[in-house]
């Protein structure tokens, strides 16, 4: 099973991501913010994260960079999402250390294909 | 309802909320970093969920609300009282289209004019505090302004904005911008700003303005005129002319400039076809030859995957500073975007003969807005060339046709894996994780393309070692690895904080197990009753000892038990102290007072029930003293106090009760106009009005039909007054009082019980009957001789050490004339003289003593309220069921006294 970690505050944007991976046959858990993304990838291997930005607590940013450089995986292909992109916000992303950058409203076939690729279920 | 849908619903009404409070935060004190912070997100989170369900209308609307807060946030634009108020009206309207989602689940028709009228009202706010002194300068402008330049909405003509100055952006930006637009839709704008020559003296900063336009892509600074001799020159004479191009729009970029001149500005939008063109001068190209060769069949035959990376190879051969080279970058992106119309001028650009037989417009079609979706919607014929074939579709996956990823959308995963290497320093600590994660990305991508993963290793030891290129040859097909030696360490440390564990439970639940507990508490009762039985009928005083023994056990459980579902259902007093800051600011701008509202022990917490009954009578109170209480500034500098009244909110826990106090430094109550008020309204008579003290008198205030104030005013005078709040808080076992100082000031006071669910209370026995006294209202119970009994008039009274306690005999209250019980008359017998069973309570005015003919052991009861046809009585809080199946009348003691 490919394993999927949603992290976002909005929880509908966390259903949503839920209910379009699952139907397409991923695993997916779900974090409310970076802290406790750390905090469920200390305990489970993830295939993939798609991650928020904007979020209390821990942002997106210091996760996907905490993620990278503390691992446990620190090569865990991470998808970062952004609200209505602001001048900058993919070339954060990446610098993070996001393998990825898409704005919201992402397409949903559009982000499957990518959560596909990156997850390696087509590997 | 769809779940997600009611999901969404609720959410944003969190949302909604936290975003009010945190602009009244704000308003207080602008530079609350948390506040504004938390305002921003939950107005980002309301947009994005929005966005979900298409309700455009909020989406817009939130998003125009979003973009004058991030002004804010940038320090471009106080946050003024105005712009706060518009703000909470965006969030009301919000609010409406909520409940008619959750109703309809649909935004009303009208949202969408709705929306508008609200969007153009926020961006009248932002050109209102444009200065508009800035005709001053009529400096050269490049390009004549058109008229209808910079209307936040501009006509979507095909042609857009080209001026001649396009060609001054160079080719990177222009590619970025044009990817942008093919791969993500997005819009493109060019812009030219020209700040008046008194800008510096303004206090604005154009190029801080220039740089906060989103997703700039290109900006030059030039001299809109030739600079003067250095000795006659002006420093402080603004000549700069600023031109830029943005991937955000036009409206996004004009809405950055709104308070700026519409003279200032021309911005438009520029078709994306527009910036596809090679630039550069024809170089030396003979490297080209091995393309040119193969170019036209691959490009007859379709086999675009090929082409493209003949062409991106090419291109890293060949200067991009060149036409040819040029020409290459471009090819690949017009490839990528499947532009044909694109490749095949670019290829002739080249000099490659096109013989294209497809039905390809030789000419480029200006095609203004391409589909978002635009990489997965290639059409057919560029999936099934290439080496796609093998991709294999996820295992049973009905989709299948889906989940074979376009190979040029791989492409470009790829291409950002070497975007992300290229964003960190080789000596980053999160370098090694980068290096890590491109590369796995990298592979499965190479998996997806079929191609081979060989040279990714050794590539990835290189970038690690900040060599890009051999990784970059990877990315682009075809080419090989550069072998390398050392390896890139693994950065390995067990990561996370821990977070409390939190999830939602459906309020319903909830109530439902208190229900539960509560019964169970009750039904333990029954347990002493089966043991008296064992006892006294059956005569078994072994079971009889068990059964109190176990009683005992299940009596500590069941008492942990509804400590901790009590727990569960207490929530902080904030539930409630929340909406008061909105109140306090609307109303007294209303009524043009300056109060300030001062919130304690927010954090009090009370059981659910009762923050759910306070919150009535608080917001009633509250609007009492804004409407009552404070005085005009006018008035309050008149009487020598600060022209800014304060309302102090404070609640606190003291004992078994919450202690709400509403406290206002205003004008106070005249305890002699309450009392010709009384007279007026027929409540009381003159001679009672006499008698009254002005302590007694402040009393009036809660006497049904009573109001201060002549005029019904429409915030506090909606026909209820303080004796609704009175009976409200009795029917909940709280009281109210109100103390009141002539122009200091007023409080009131409200004592609730913490909790509803389970009450203590003692039995007492009366003309046979039983009923039930709240423990806590219980101060002592004696038993006197008849003769200790004094009479005063027709009160009877007693003195219990050295305090004279009046005395009620409970049958009268109760109006009940039963024999006296046999316990009585037992209990006179003991006696040489005949005895008065007195049980003393507490009340407001003092310690009362109820006569009553026995007293029975303390139980714990729930007290349902008296319903239906039942409810006018108010002698009684309520109805409890015993242990054995009788039912327990709980006196309403504040009543019968």
């Amino acid at each position: 099973m490919t394993r999927v970690l949603v992290v976002d505050d909005a929880q509908t944007v966390r259903l949503y991501h839920r209910e379009l991976l699952e139907q397409d046959g991923f695993d997916v858990d779900e974090a409310v913010n970076g802290l406790e993304a750390l905090e469920r990838l200390a305990d489970t291997p993830y295939d993939l994260l798609l991650v928020d930005v904007n979020m209390p607590r821990m942002d997106g940013y210091t996760c996907v960079r905490r993620v990278r450089t503390d691992g446990p995986d620190i090569g865990v292909p991470v998808i970062m999402v952004t609200t209505e992109g602001a001048a900058g916000d993919r070339e954060q992303a990446l610098s993070a250390g996001a393998n990825l950058h898409m704005a919201k409203p992402v397409q949903p076939e559009v982000l499957l294909s990518r959560v596909r690729l990156m997850s390696g279920v087509l590997s | 309802m769809n779940p997600l849908l009611k999901q969404f619903v609720e959410e944003t009404r969190e949302f909604l909320e936290d975003a009010a409070s945190g602009l009244l935060a704000l308003e207080k004190d602008p530079t609350d970093r948390d506040a504004m912070d938390r305002v921003f997100r939950a107005m980002h989170s309301t947009k994005g969920g929005s966005g979900l369900f298409d309700f455009d209308p909020m989406t817009d609307l939130m998003h125009q609300a979003e973009n004058l807060l991030d002004e804010v946030r940038q320090g471009e634009r106080p946050l003024q009282g105005a712009l706060v108020d518009q703000l909470l009206d965006v969030l009301d309207q919000v609010n409406r289209w909520i409940d008619a989602i959750e109703r309809d689940e649909v935004l009303p028709p009208d949202a969408a004019a709705a929306s508008q009228a609200l969007v153009d009202k926020l961006r009248h706010a932002a050109g209102d505090t444009v200065d508009t002194a800035a005709d001053a300068d009529a400096a050269p402008v490049a390009e004549p302004v058109a008229p209808d330049t910079p209307t936040p909405a501009p006509p979507v003509e095909d042609a857009g904005w080209q001026p001649e100055w396009l060609a001054a952006i160079p080719d990177a930006q222009r590619r970025e911008a044009v990817m942008a637009a093919w791969q993500d839709g997005a819009e493109l704008a060019l812009f030219e700003f020209q700040p008046e020559s008194g800008a510096f003296f303004t206090g604005g900063d154009p190029l801080l303005l220039v740089r906060n336009v989103e997703r700039l892509v290109w900006l030059a600074i030039e001299p809109a005129t030739p600079w003067d001799e250095p000795e006659s020159m002006d420093a402080y004479d603004c000549r700069l002319r600023f031109r830029g191009l943005a991937s955000s729009g036009a409206d996004a970029v004009a809405a950055e400039f709104a308070f700026e001149d519409e003279e200032t500005l021309r911005c438009e939008r520029v078709p994306a076809d527009a910036l596809v063109f090679a630039g550069g001068e024809p170089g030396d190209a003979t490297m080209l030859e091995e393309f040119l060769a193969s170019a036209p069949e691959l490009h007859a035959a379709g086999d675009h995957t090929a082409l493209r990376r003949s062409a991106e190879a090419m291109a890293t051969l060949v200067s991009p500073d060149i036409r040819e080279g040029s020409a290459l970058a471009w090819l690949v992106v017009a490839l990528d975007a499947d532009r044909q119309d694109h490749v095949a001028a670019l290829l002739r650009e080249l000099g490659v003969a096109v013989t294209t037989p497809s039905a390809q417009e030789p000419e480029p079609e200006p095609e203004p807005e391409p589909d978002p979706d635009y990489t997965e919607a290639a059409p057919a014929s560029v999936a099934a060339v290439g080496p796609v074939g093998d991709a294999a579709p996820l295992a049973g996956e009905s989709r299948a046709d889906v989940s074979a990823i376009d190979p040029q959308a791989v492409r470009a995963v790829m291409q950002e894996q070497l975007a992300m290497l290229g964003a960190v320093d080789t000596d980053d600590a999160a370098a090694a994780g980068h290096v890590a994660a491109a590369g796995r990305v990298l592979k499965r991508a190479l998996v997806a393309l079929g191609e081979a993963d060989d040279a990714v290793d050794t590539a990835l030891e290189n970038a690690a070692k900040g060599d890009l290129e051999p990784l970059r040859a990877v990315v682009q097909g075809g080419a090989q690895g550069v072998p390398a030696t050392s390896a890139a360490p693994a950065v390995e440390t067990a990561g996370g904080e821990r977070s409390t564990k939190s999830f939602r439970v459906d309020a319903e639940s909830i109530d439902f197990l208190g229900d539960l507990v509560g019964e169970l508490v009750v039904a333990k009762n029954s347990f002493p009753f089966l043991a008296e039985r064992a006892e006294h009928e059956y005569g078994v005083r072994d079971l009889a000892r068990e059964l109190k023994e176990r009683f005992n056990v299940i009596s500590r459980i069941a008492q942990d038990m509804q400590g901790a579902v009590m727990q569960v259902q207490m929530l902080p007093m904030a539930q409630i102290f929340q909406r008061f800051p909105r109140l306090v600011r609307d109303l007294s701008r209303r009524l043009d007072k300056q109060i300030e509202l001062v919130q304690e022990g927010e954090q009090t917490e009370a059981d659910k029930t009762v923050i759910e009954v306070l919150g009535e009578p608080l917001t009633h109170m509250v609007r009492n003293s804004i409407d009552h209480g404070i005085e005009s500034p006018e008035a309050r500098q008149a009487a020598g106090k600060p022209a800014q009244g304060t309302i102090r909110l404070a609640a606190r826990q003291e004992g078994e009760h919450v202690i709400v106090e509403v406290e206002d430094d205003g004008g106070g109550l005249d305890p002699a106009a309450l009392r010709r008020k009384a007279v007026d309204k027929e409540l009381i008579s003159q001679a009672e009005a006499e008698r009254l003290t002005d302590q007694e008198s402040l009393q009036l205030i809660f006497t049904p039909g009573f109001s201060t104030r002549d005029a019904v005013s429409d915030l506090s005078g909606r026909g209820v007054g303080m004796d609704v709040v009175r009976s409200t808080v009795n029917r909940y076992g709280g009281s109210v009082s109100v103390a009141s100082e002539q122009g200091r000031g007023t409080r009131l006071r409200l004592a609730m019980p913490l909790t509803m669910a389970v009450s203590y209370v003692m039995g007492v026995e009366v003309a046979g009957q039983l009923f039930g006294v709240p423990m806590e209202s219980v101060v002592e119970t004696v038993r006197l001789p008849e003769s200790a009994v004094r009479k005063v008039k027709q009160e009877e009274a007693v003195v219990l050490r050295d305090e004279v306690i009046p005395l009620r005999r409970l049958d009268k209250l109760l109006m009940l004339d039963g024999a006296q019980s046999d316990r009585r008359a037992r209990v006179d017998a003991t006696y040489d003289e005949p005895q008065v069973t007195v049980l003393v309570v507490r009340q407001p005015e003092g310690p009362v003593g109820l006569v009553v003919d026995d007293f029975q052991e303390g139980l714990d009861v729930i007290v349902k309220p008296m319903e239906g046809v039942l409810a006018s009585i108010r002698a009684y809080s309520g109805t409890a069921l015993l242990g054995d199946g009788r039912v327990l009348l709980v006196l309403n003691l504040r009543e019968l006294l």
